[in-house]
Order: C-alpha cells, then structure tokens, then sequence
C-alpha cells in the first residue's frame, strides 16, 4: 500500500525504483540528448497535472549527471521562492544560487586570477541580487552649497541611514524590477570556470507549469531564459498547457523545442502502460483483473490519479477489513475522484464539458477550454482527441460509475 | 447529486495511519465552525495517531504558511481559517505547492464555499488532494441538517439500501455491528437501536 503514493516527491519515487522509464517513451532521453548536445538550446515539456513531467525533468538530470561533461542544475522554483510574485531576474537569481553551490576551487584552476578572491566576491554578488542587500548612505541634517573648488571641503553634521536593496527572490524580501544583465556577468564567470573543465551546464526549470497563463509564464522567463541562452546554458523548462493555444502559440514560438506528455491510453485493450504501473506498485496484490481494469479506465491516463485511485479504493477495503479490493470500493474511490473534479465548476464550463461528451467538439483555444484542460477535467490523448476526464464524465452524464 | 462520503475521525485517522508520508486530504467542517468540531477532530486522531495533531491557521500569508508546516515538517497538521483565502490567494497557494510539501499528513479544514473555490482556482492542491475529501463528523450534533441529509443520501447511496430498511433491519436485531450503521443510525436520531 506504501508504494501507492501519489503524492510522494517524484526523487523518492525514482530512487525507489517505482519508476518505469519508458513509460513516456523514454521522453526524459530525448530532452537530455538534445541539451548536452546544443548548449543554449531551449526545450519546454508540457503536460496536464499529474502527468509526470518532474519526472521526466528529474530523470533527464540524472541521465545528464552520468555524463561527465554536463553538469545539469535541477530546480524546482516554486519549492524555493514565491512563484506567484516572480519578474525578471528570479529565475536567474535561483540558478546563480545553484550554480555557484555546485562549484568548488580545484587545485590547478586557472580560470581567473586569484580565484579564490574572485569566487568569494561574485558569490556575494549572486547573493545579494537573489535576497537583497542593506546599503549605508550619509543623509546631512540640512542642505548646505556645493563648496567652492577653492574651499576646502568639510563635512556637514549629519547621520548614517541604513537603505535596503531588495533582492530577486520573494518573499524573503521584495521584489523590484533590475536590468538582469546586472548578474550575467557574474554569473558567466561560474559558467566559464566550469567550461574550463570541460563542463557544460545545464539548467533545469521546474514548477513553471503552475504559472498556467501564457502571459505570466512569458512574464518570468523572457528576460533570463534570453540571458542565459547568450551564456551557452540549455534549458529544459515545465510549462504550461496553454502555450500551445490560441495566444498562448506566440510564446511557443519563441523555444527550440516542445514537449507534450499526453495522458496515456486506459481503455482496457491498450492500457498496458497504465496496468504496469500498477503492478510495478504493488497495487496488483490487491486489485484483481477486472477491479484494475475498472480503476485504470477511471483513471483517464492521468498517472497520479491511476495511483489515486488504487490507494483510496485498497485504503476503503483495509479499514472494512476485506482481502482485495472489490468493486464497491473501487467504485466509491472514482465517485470521490469525480466529484473533486466537478466541483468548482463554472456553468460555461459545464456547458464545453457537456458538449465534448456528446457531440465531441471542443476548443482548447477558448478561455474556458483552456481552463478544463489545464484543470485536468479535460485530457488531451492527442492533438485530435480530447476527452472529459471520465471519472467526471460519468458525473455530467449522470450514468453512473460502471465499468 | 452526488457529494463526498463522510469521514468519522476514527476513519480519517486510519487512512492517515496506513498512508506513507506526505499524504494530504480535506475535510468538510460543519457550516457553523465555532471551533469545537475541529478541536475534537484534533483530539481524536492525535488518539489514532498516536501523535500529537497541530491546528495551523492561515493567516492569508502564503509564506507564512510555509513556514508553519516546514517547522517542524513531520508532525500531522491540520489547516483552518483557509475560507479567508479569495481565488487570487489559492491560486498563489496552488503555484507555491511545492513549497507546502511536507513529510507530515496535511489535512485541509474546508467549508463548502472554500472547497469549491479550491476546486476552481488550485488544479495543482486538488490533484493533490483527489478523491481524499471527506465531510468531517460523526454525530448529528456537528453537522447542520442539511449535511445530515446529504450524509445519509450518501449512505443509502453507497450500500444501496433505504433508511427505512436500516431501522427496520436494527429493529430485527440483524443489522451488522459496523461503524458505518452506528453512524446511520445515530444520522436517524435512531442512536437507540444501536
């Protein structure tokens, strides 16, 4: 039962084994590939919520760190600083951080001159422009003439005051707007000394999905991602669903390459992927062959709600104390499941749901559209088939959860 | 319509006790919160828990919940105050989720109105939530009659059988000792047939 958590950290669920690697069609090598391959490429990998995307990003940084000559810095942003609040410069404040922990003076260094010095001097840099800083400045007790070039000069009564410079993160300190060329150069001297060694580095974004408009996305990286594609730093970046519609086209435009996680197929002749997940999770100890099938199907493809839905059934038929989950409580685990997913909902979208049930149209470009998708009330199997999330299918329906 | 299943605090003490780390659910409280229901609900499971059960309230500080929860990060908490929070505040709560990730159960004190906006505004909190949301309470005396009502629709509905035919089966003596018909039957101001 321990194995089925969805909501353990992706890391943990990797260094357990729990992870089938090709369950994307090995997606994380393809991303790895294309960044230790063209320094200051830019990806993004796109997907709906729980689809597996830190995965992915956190398997192409281990793919990249067995190799030597990448060293690949992994962050999740929105578990480091307040996402909601980010501008320019954030994000290259968070990886200056990283970066500049992930390097260490090696004898025979000869990057710069009295590295040592130079190291300490721009790592002080880096954290003042990521958390601020306190300035002093002589504020005199009245205004007085300049002094005649001829005068000699004596200073005015007067006092120290103390002037904070805010850094990048919040919230920690707030955030104001600053030329992000301010930091390149400091950070450009980590990235040379790296190179030095034959390193190349390369940045990795996660989280940045959560800013789900396009906008706010584009807001926070336009000006640092620039920045560090002029260092020679990949990027691989979480991001939004909406980038690939409507408006949200204009920002994607602007990257080497997307990717999209699509949720996988449940149906039960090709829900091979999703029954294998379960099994490497130990859920087949509990769940028979139609009680999984059932729970798959349910599921929608959507991997954290696959695991979802296997612990709250095993957990319902634990605590009645029955050997394997049967119906009824798989049953019961997809009605809550539903529920959680119909809840919230506006009547325009009940309306694009209603209407991608029965008549099979939809458009994701719209506003409301945008919003069930990336709220996961809709799946997207491909760029042509869009589905109601069945476990909320079955709800606007009003059919019933049958298998 | 369809609404989430009741969650004795025995129950909810169960699922948390057999769920590895990092787990988190929602509970409906009643609608007329004065703090009680919440404080019993506290009691009860730090007695299935065998741990202590700290109440956090949000004070609409997304960085002071952080906090909250990271200090310390492996006891079981239980979140309150959450109806203060607009959409733009669960939003910002649903771009920081990882910062709110924690070894220790949350579990999120909700009322109605709050669950809904959750539901629209935090896709990322709702995945993490899923299907774990319950209404809080066991007895009558902490739900309105309305929840009542909907509990015992959920009831009927989950084991397909009437009200009417539960009393008459507790009536007979053969209506099975289980916690959920003493909840059914309690739901009845039936309490006497168990």
């Amino acid at each position: 039962m321990r194995k089925l958590n969805p909501t353990a950290p992706a890391r943990m669920a990797i260094d357990s084994s729990l992870v089938i690697e090709d369950i994307h069609a090995s997606l994380f090598r393809t991303l790895a590939a294309r960044a230790d391959l063209d320094p200051g490429s830019q990806q993004l990998l796109v997907g709906g919520t729980g689809s597996g995307k830190t995965t992915e990003l956190l398997m192409a940084e281990k793919w990249l760190r067995e190799q030597s000559q990448t060293l690949p810095v992994y962050i999740d942003v929105s578990g480091e600083t307040d996402l909601s609040s980010l501008n320019s410069g954030a994000l290259l404040a968070t990886f200056g951080i990283h970066l500049s922990r992930a390097f260490s003076l090696r004898s025979g260094d000869s990057f710069v001159e009295d590295g040592e010095k130079s190291l300490k001097i721009a790592r002080s840099r880096l954290h003042e422009f990521a958390f601020g800083k306190t300035e002093q400045r002589w504020v005199p007790d009245y205004i007085v003439e300049e002094p005649d070039d001829d005068e000699e000069f004596a200073p005015e009564p007067g006092r120290v005051v103390f002037h904070q410079v805010p850094g990048k993160l919040k919230p920690r300190l707030p955030v104001l707007q600053r030329d992000v060329q301010d930091i390149a150069g400091t950070l450009q001297m980590f990235i040379n000394a790296f190179k030095s060694r034959s390193q190349d580095v390369v940045a990795i974004f996660d989280g940045l999905d959560r800013l789900i408009f396009p906008d706010k996305f584009w807001a926070v990286v336009d000006q640092d991602f620039r920045a560090l594609r002029h260092m020679g730093v990949a990027v691989l970046a979480a991001a939004p669903l909406s980038i690939l519609y409507g408006e949200g086209r204009s920002v994607s435009e602007h990257f080497d390459r997307i990717h999209q996680i699509h949720a996988l197929h449940s149906d039960p002749r090709s829900n091979g992927s999703l029954r294998s997940v379960l099994a490497r999770r130990a859920g087949t100890d509990l769940l028979r062959d139609e009680e999984a099938e059932f729970i798959c199907f349910f599921s929608g493809g959507v991997l954290r709600d696959l695991i979802t839905l296997a612990r709250d059934a095993g957990e319902t038929a634990y605590i009645e104390g029955t050997p394997w989950i049967y119906a009824e409580h798989a049953k019961s685990a997809v009605a809550q499941l539903g529920e959680s997913y119909r809840r919230g909902l506006s009547p325009g979208q009940l309306g694009i749901l209603r209407r991608l049930d029965k008549e099979r149209v939809f458009d994701p470009a719209s506003s409301d559209g945008v919003e069930v998708l990336v709220t996961g009330r809709v799946i997207e199997y491909s760029a042509t088939d869009f589905r109601v999330h069945p476990a909320l299918g079955v709800l606007i329906a009003g059919t019933g959860v049958h298998a | 319509m369809p609404d989430f299943i009741g969650g004795p605090a025995f129950d909810i003490g169960r699922r948390l006790e057999i769920r590895a780390p990092f787990s988190w659910l929602a509970l409906l409280g009643p609608t007329t919160d004065d703090g009680v229901a919440r404080e019993d609900l506290a009691t009860e499971l730090g007695a299935v828990l065998e741990a202590p059960v700290r109440v956090v309230r949000y004070s609409g500080s997304t960085e002071a919940l952080r906090s909250d929860l990271l200090n310390p990060a492996s006891d079981p908490v239980i979140i309150w105050n959450l109806e203060i929070a607009d959409a733009e505040q669960w939003s910002a709560l649903d771009i920081n989720r990882s910062g709110l990730v924690r070894e220790g159960p949350v579990i999120l004190w909700l009322s109605s109105d709050s669950l809904t906006l959750l539901c629209a505004h935090a896709p990322n909190v709702r995945s993490f939530l899923g299907g774990s949301i319950f209404l809080a309470g066991t007895s009558g005396d902490t739900m309105t009659a309305a929840e009542r009502q909907q509990r015992i629709s959920s009831l009927e509905l989950h084991f397909h059988i009437s009200s009417a035919e539960v009393i008459a089966r507790a009536e007979a003596g053969n209506l099975p000792i289980e916690p959920h018909f003493v909840e059914w039957l309690v739901l009845l101001d039936r309490g006497d047939l168990v």
